[in-house]
């Protein structure tokens, strides 16, 4: 469904992410991992075009889409809830929500999907109309995920969902997650905490210093010892 | 309640608020004092005009009087009778010193004008965020002064243009006040109005949503223009001839000062920041001249308001850098506060069921 090939990422002269190629099925959970300062949260920021990529190609649902505004690839129906639960502070629960569907025009669609995921949340409606400052860490967490799913995206890309959480709340994100996928949505999933993430996942990829140091399925990462203990930290399953 | 009928009914509290203020000016003022009323709503108009870019868009704008002095030109040029423009602009290209265009039709094209104008700049500007789009804005106040100064055969320059149709009423001008209020609180509440303060308060978040920046931008820039557009035709067919300088520096920092006191971020702000400083102004004013007060004759103190203006904006930024209202709409503060106390009304009920 996604496929970046070769693709490098500049910030003028310092080069972020060299060369990576990375390959997303349709209904898949694949995990980008990897250490503090790797270029994962670059590269999948250059996937929607928020951050420049240098060459490559990227490629949603048979589209090239590298040189696509953002708005046009969230409307294709990739979103990317960014890192640091990014909701908007000094608007309401609802208004946040409204700003999910930013990309859409079907109005009564809109108003169905609010409905759905409500229903999947309770506590954004029970804060609907409170700040979302006033929300806890987990909450706003739940709010940028169900932000993001208000652009009905075919596929979700995640940037750090358990940044900050507490051990509980992590597990109720990633539960959440595992819901999702068994309703079909595909996810691309970047986090520092390879354990949750694994369990989730189908395959893997492990990014350090702007390269890919692995690729493969979640259960050859677990097997390679070496790979989990150097880049991850990690203690792989002998 | 539906959220449109929500925004509605609070722009009509404001509405309600200035429409009470025309309405007793109408019935029992002096004809001086219902002058300090017209140029009120005049300057009110223009300070929401203000505040829907600034606002929404979360950038400071020292251009939006330049759109009050193209349309008020517009408006002069076209609508003068060509018997007095055969004396003050007969030199005019286009033909435009024998034409004489009627009144409703020259309003619609100086609006049109306007837009278009604002459309043309707005396409450049919206690429830049914060200071320097700002000085942008600042940049277009200067360039169409000079323009007008210098385009004689077609402004006269720096002499005024007299003569222009005095057709403008209090009542109109409070009908387009609360009409600009309406529209001005309708914007900010669409999901145009939404996404941009949205984009304001994080670029990149709202970027990754596919908010459309530069276009909510422009369409904001637009509106606003257009707002200042209907403030300036009022002035002019009220005031019944235009000069440069009615549209310069001190008009933009007198509506700047406005906003700025009341609070850039909502309606509300807007037309309570107008309502203080007109106030205090109109005080400084008289006082300026030294008049006597009890038996006591005041020193005249030229500068007296600009001192005010000066004095009101640091104090605001010291002590309330959001403005008097803040962020929100007044009816969104009632709203809330009289939750709250529903709350711990009901809490306080509980615990003394409790006892």
């Amino acid at each position: 469904m996604l496929s970046l090939s070769n693709v490098h990422v500049s910030y003028g002269p310092i080069k972020a992410v060299r060369d990576v190629s990375i390959e997303v099925k349709e209904g898949e959970i694949v995990a980008l991992l990897g250490p503090n300062g790797a270029g994962k949260t670059s590269l999948i920021s250059s996937v929607v075009g928020i951050a420049p990529i240098a060459s490559g190609r990227i490629a949603f649902d048979g589209h090239e889409i590298s040189r696509e505004p953002t708005e046009a690839i969230v409307a294709r129906g990739l979103t990317l809830t960014p890192e640091g639960r990014r909701v908007f502070a000094d608007l309401t629960v609802g208004e946040n929500l409204r700003l999910g569907a930013a990309s859409r025009r079907d109005k009564a669609g809109i108003a169905e999907d609010l409905e759905k995921y409500l229903e999947l949340f309770p506590i954004l409606r029970k804060r609907y109309a409170s700040r979302a400052r006033m929300l806890s860490g987990g909450e706003q967490q739940m709010l940028a995920i169900a932000r993001s799913l208000m652009s009905r995206p075919k596929m979700l890309m995640l940037d750090e969902p358990s940044l900050g959480l507490a051990p509980r709340i992590v597990d109720q994100i990633f539960e959440l997650l595992s819901s999702l996928r068994s309703q079909g949505l595909t996810m691309l999933i970047v986090e520092q905490n390879a354990n949750e993430a694994l369990s989730l996942a189908n395959s893997a990829y492990v990014v350090a210093s702007g390269s890919l140091v692995f690729s493969g399925t979640a259960s050859a990462l677990k097997a390679s010892g070496e790979v989990m203990e150097m880049y991850l930290g990690l203690e792989g399953q002998e | 309640m539906s959220n449109f009928l929500q925004s509605v009914r609070g722009a009509l509290i404001l509405g309600v608020a200035v429409g009470v203020i025309g309405v007793l000016a109408l019935l029992f003022a002096e004809p001086f004092y219902q002058r300090i009323v017209f140029i009120f709503m005049v300057n009110l108009i223009a300070v929401i005009g203000l505040q829907v870019f600034m606002g929404n868009a979360d950038i400071t704008n020292y251009g939006h009087i330049s759109f009050m002095g193209i349309a008020a030109y517009a408006v002069a040029i076209l609508a003068t009778p060509a018997a007095i423009k055969k004396t003050s602009l007969a030199t005019a290209p286009f033909g435009l010193g024998t034409i004489e265009v009627a009144l409703p039709i020259a309003i619609l094209i100086a609006l049109a004008l306007t837009v278009l104008i604002a459309f043309l700049v707005g396409t450049m500007l919206v690429r830049q965020s914060g200071t320097p789009a700002s000085i942008a804005t600042l940049a277009l106040l200067v360039i169409v002064h000079v323009v007008i100064m210098n385009w004689v055969d077609l402004t006269r320059g720096p002499r005024a243009i007299y003569g222009i149709p005095v057709k403008a009423t209090l009542g109109m001008a409070t009908i387009c006040a609360i009409l600009a209020i309406v529209a001005a609180r309708l914007f900010r509440d669409s999901s145009w109005g939404l996404q941009l303060r949205a984009a304001s308060e994080n670029i990149a978040a709202a970027s990754a949503m596919g908010v459309r920046i530069k276009r909510l931008r422009l369409v904001a820039w637009v509106v606003s223009a257009a707002i200042c557009g209907v403030a300036g035709i009022l002035f002019a067919l009220f005031v019944g001839t235009i000069s440069p300088k009615s549209f310069y520096f001190d008009l933009t920092f007198l509506t700047l000062a406005m906003l700025v006191v009341g609070g850039a971020y909502s309606v509300s702000g807007a037309v309570l920041g107008s309502i203080v400083v007109t106030f205090g102004f109109e005080i400084m004013r008289y006082l300026e001249n030294g008049p006597q007060i009890v038996g006591l004759k005041l020193p005249t103190m030229f500068g007296l308001t600009g001192i005010f203006l000066g004095a009101i904006i640091v104090l605001c930024m010291i002590l309330r850098p959001r403005g008097l209202v803040g962020d929100d709409e007044i009816d969104e503060i009632w709203r809330r506060r009289s939750k709250n106390r529903e709350r711990s009304e009901i809490s306080a009920n509980a615990s003394g069921a409790a006892q």
